[in-house]
């Protein structure tokens, strides 16, 4: 592991058992959210993760917090196994990581004012005294464009935007190292989304902080991103760096992702790439590689074996058999 | 269909468990009570006589091992003997069976009207909303549910009976015997327990209509030139009773051991009229058939409830 | 089958609320017209008011909403003179409408298909074994494998992409002359969208529709538009062709959003982001409503509301400095 990854992600899955509806059948049915996921996350930079609904992606994301117990896998968090820690120590390595959350609308507690929520992680780890605290929430809405006045007011009072600005204060106050943006943009309006984004980028470079960025939407992705995972039913299909991701994508998955984004220039004219079929369950996901049912190049190993996510260039991997098959081919 | 008979019959085997643990815990009440149940049956005057605690021990099986007394008790039970009255030594089911149908047809007339009447009033409630027939609704049921049924009972006795001279005041009359007397005598105790029962399901009705008539698939049916009306009727209500139908079964297995005070108003020779005298009385067996006869209805009528449920949301199954 | 050349005609459209703080105009003045078989775009962030155009335009106003005053010409009759039946038989039939949440639009105790022959004998007298078959012909037609399982399927059953090919199938079912599409896309994912967009464009070919598309999304106006509105704080500010909008907007607005898109392939990691926020329904700002937030302002804008300038003869935008440069 090099010296400035913060972040390691091992083989992570997580299987949620399916309440059956026979009344004294014993078998159970696993809804496979999470499959065997790994990447890295060094220090300082911005991971995007993306996939459509139902890839893991915000399951993996609270793997990671430690909201949800992993089955299986390591979760490397500057060097330690966060899945072995306990007690006193856990709550020291919860304290470098922190979450902005997806609906700005939900996300805050309604009956809290703004100065209890920010303050709220001082209160819970035991930090600062009464004075400190008033002073660091009056800092921290300022660093977030708020006015100090706000201090008092509820979140009601409150736009989408504003309340975002609001869960990032609170995501920075006990300065973390990694901070997860669930979704974090994706309920507000575009306009208001570039403030937001413009403000963690400023917030990454004033705190050198690491972010892991969860979104479904590209364009977002790719202008906050330096590397970035593309997640498919449970699994990683391909990483890289963002530029390559986009200029060069490899797996069929992430082409068809790209190319059904739409550009805002009528005069763009692209091919698509278009996914046959519905996403399969993923209580009963396809043998193979899980693509397989929808994907335009398919061949018959494809069903029968997994890829697995291999290096098919610099700082860029993808699972899929296409490449492995080519990497065989160069052999022979 | 194979996912609604599997739906039906798990219901229908929670039911049997829930009314087994209850003749357990009804079996269990009498053993392990403070003091000698046969002491308790007897009094305080004849149990100071050993011979008759002897007598009496015998009599209500206690003077087996405790197992034994489980099995016999179940199989009895099965084979719905439930004993005989410590006085007169009829068997329990005859007082059963003679009292039972009584409760059942009050509390079954008592929900139908109340029913009628309460939904009826809540559909109007909520299309109408914050109109003056709303608020005269919504008033109406606040009262509704204010007044005690023996409040409401001993009232309408005053006004209709005794005032007006337009209906008896109690008692009771076989259909058989005579028609119109009987429904004569079953009008007042039923519309005495229908209008609280009203109250509430109008104000179910209403709530339940207006969370529907909020949601976006009516803006769908309205988009689709479907007639106002034929959206009340046949989408939003069909949406909405899911809930209403909920609260009416429950209120009816409240009922089939709860209207003692109207039965005592009225005089209604009813199940829950048989249970409280018997508990004057320390008349245990019919005190232990009533109680599980009761719970047991109380259990059917919710599984009875869970199952129409399943049957009417089909996200549910 | 209507055979004039303006399919519907929107003139002065003002749409007024009770609140709780008074009586307010959602939406001013608003002036809109589609040929057939023409899609037009009408796009604007939340506030905008692009909802409540399609609201009006339906007669679909929540009670404590009015249509204040102007006419809604659709194939020549006023829409807003029409009363509830009559306005009945035009919704579902010659004008449709698909809606942004296709799980929660549809019925959850009825079956996809009983929604869909249900919107066929509204209109029409057809037996019941007629409109399942032509209904189970729609369901093909949008795309939809094994057409006679959904038929019998719950909605809760389906992904949102195939709610929402059940719900196009269900508007179309009477072939109508105008689809409304309100953010048919947006809840759903990126690939799913791409497809739906695919469809709304192969049956507007096929059925020779006109479809009024709200959206947020400048990428689908660029896919899906022949002409676009765009709306602010409850105003047209710019109407155009979608090249000219895209390539030569003239109002500030319309310059700031497709300035704020996050652009594939930018080096920068700073966005353009419009300053300030939308202005709610009871603080409008005096003169231009964009003004406070606009770069180019000045006293005249915060005096006077602009009226609307005609660049060229499909070009119009609400703006006193159309000509100044950026």
């Amino acid at each position: 592991m090099k010296s400035n990854t913060l972040l390691e992600v091992r083989n992570v899955k997580k299987h949620f058992p399916v309440s059956d509806k026979k009344l004294f059948s014993t078998q159970k049915n696993y809804v496979q959210a999470v499959n065997g996921v790994s990447f890295t996350i060094n220090e300082g930079e911005t991971f995007g993760l993306v996939g459509e609904s139902g890839c893991g992606k915000s399951t993996l994301a609270r793997l990671i917090m430690g909201l949800i117990k992993a089955d299986s896998g390591e979760i490397n968090f500057e060097g330690r196994n966060f899945l072995e820690l306990r007690g006193r120590e856990l709550r020291k390595s919860r304290k470098q990581m922190q979450m902005v959350f997806q609906k700005p609308y939900e996300s805050l507690n309604p009956k809290m004012t703004v100065g209890q929520i920010i303050s709220a992680p001082f209160d819970i780890h035991g930090v600062y005294n009464k004075q400190e605290r008033v002073q660091k929430v009056k800092d921290l809405l300022e660093m977030v464009g708020l006015s100090q006045q706000y201090i008092n007011r509820y979140p009601h009072e409150f736009s989408g935007g504003q309340r975002q600005r609001i869960g990032i204060a609170r995501a920075i106050a006990l300065n973390p190292k990694l901070v997860i943006c669930d979704e974090a943009v994706s309920a507000l309006d575009v306009s208001i989304q570039s403030q937001i984004l413009n403000l963690l980028n400023d917030l990454q470079k004033e705190f050198k902080l690491t972010y892991l960025f969860i979104s479904h939407d590209l364009s977002v992705v790719k202008h906050v991103s330096d590397k970035i995972g593309v997640m498919y039913l449970g699994e990683m299909v391909e990483v890289g760096d963002a530029e390559t991701i986009y200029k060069n994508p490899k797996h069929p998955y992430t082409q068809a992702l790209l190319s059904a984004i739409p550009i805002p220039d009528p005069t763009f004219k692209k091919e698509r790439i278009v996914l046959e079929g519905d996403l399969p369950s993923p209580i009963n996901p396809p043998s193979g590689c899980r693509l397989s049912t929808r994907c335009p190049y398919v061949i018959p190993l494809c069903k029968e074996m997994k890829p697995e996510l291999s290096t098919i260039g610099s700082n860029h991997m993808a699972a899929c058999h296409l490449f492995s098959e080519s990497k065989l081919q160069k052999i022979n | 269909m194979r996912l609604l008979l599997r739906f039906v019959s798990k219901n229908v085997g929670v039911a049997i468990v829930q009314i087994f643990i209850v003749a357990t815990l009804v079996f269990l009440l009498l053993r392990f009570m403070p003091g000698d149940p046969a002491v308790l049956v007897l009094g305080t005057e004849r149990g100071a006589d050993p011979a008759a605690v002897e007598a009496m021990r015998a009599t209500l099986g206690l003077d087996q091992p405790l197992l034994t007394q489980y099995f016999t008790w179940f199989a009895d039970i099965l084979r719905l003997d439930f004993g005989q009255s410590l006085f007169n030594n009829i068997d329990v089911t005859t007082y059963l069976a003679e009292r039972l149908p009584k409760t059942l047809e009050l509390a079954i007339v008592a929900i139908i009207i109340g029913s009628i009447i309460g939904i009826s009033l809540g559909i109007i409630a909520a299309v109408k909303r914050g109109g003056v027939v709303d608020m005269i609704v919504s008033s109406i049921a606040a009262a509704g549910l204010s007044f005690p049924v023996y409040v409401t009972g001993t009232v309408l006795i005053l006004l209709l009976s005794l005032q007006l001279n337009l209906l008896p005041a109690s008692g009771y009359t076989a259909f058989s015997e005579d028609p119109v007397a009987h429904i004569q005598k079953l009008f007042l105790p039923a519309i005495t327990v229908a209008l609280p029962l009203a109250a509430s399901i109008a104000r179910m009705t209403r709530s339940s209509m207006l969370e529907v008539l909020g949601k976006d698939f009516v803006q769908t049916l309205r988009a689709k030139g479907l007639a106002e009306k034929m959206i009340i009727f046949k989408h939003v209500l069909r949406n909405a009773i899911i809930s209403v139908i909920t609260v009416i079964g429950l209120e009816l297995a409240n009922l089939i051991g709860g209207t003692v005070l109207i039965e005592f108003l009225f005089n209604w020779p009813g199940l829950s009229s048989l249970l409280v005298e018997s508990i004057n009385n320390r008349n245990y067996p019919i005190i232990q058939g009533s109680i599980i006869v009761i719970a047991a209805f109380y259990i059917l009528i919710n599984r009875a409830v869970e199952i129409i449920y399943g049957l009417m949301d089909p996200r549910t199954r | 089958m209507f055979v004039g050349n303006a399919l519907l005609d929107i003139k002065g459209l003002s749409t007024v609320f009770n609140t709780d703080y008074g009586v307010f105009p959602a939406i001013k003045d608003v002036n809109l017209s589609l040929k057939k078989g023409e899609t037009l775009c009408i796009v604007g962030e939340s506030g905008s008011g692009k909802t409540i155009t399609s609201m009006s335009l339906m007669q679909l106003l929540p009670s404590s909403g009015k249509i204040a005053s102007g006419e809604i010409l659709f194939q020549d009759i006023d829409l807003v003179k029409l009363n509830r039946v009559e306005m009945n038989k035009i919704r579902g039939k010659s004008i449709s409408m698909i809606f942004q949440d296709p799980m929660s639009a549809l019925d959850p105790v009825f079956t996809c298909g009983s929604q869909i022959t249900e919107a066929i004998q509204i209109h029409e007298d057809i037996s019941k074994e007629e409109a399942k078959r032509r209904a189970i012909e729609l369901l093909k037609e949008v795309g939809i494998p094994h057409s006679e399982t959904i038929f019998d399927a719950y909605p809760h059953e389906l992904s949102g992409g195939m709610c929402q090919r059940v719900m196009i199938a269900m508007a179309l079912s009477c072939k109508p002359d105008l689809l409304i599409a309100d953010e048919p896309t947006t809840a759903l994912d990126v690939t799913v969208q791409a497809r739906i967009l695919d469809l709304l464009n192969k049956i507007k070919k096929e059925f020779n529709m006109a479809i009024l598309l709200i959206t947020h999304d400048l990428g689908v106006v660029a896919e899906m538009a022949d002409r676009v509105a765009v709306m602010y704080a409850g105003q047209i500010v710019e109407e155009a062709d979608v090249m000219t909008i895209f390539k030569k907007p003239k109002h500030p607005y319309t310059k700031g959003l497709i300035k704020s898109v996050p652009p594939l392939h930018q080096v920068d990691k700073t966005l353009y982001s419009i300053p300030g926020n939308v202005p709610t329904i009871n603080s409008m700002p005096k003169g231009c409503r964009f003004n406070p937030r606009c770069s180019f302002a000045t006293d005249l804008c915060v005096e006077k509301e602009p009226e609307l300038q005609k660049i060229k003869s499909n070009h119009t935008a609400k703006c006193w400095h159309i000509n100044e440069g950026v």
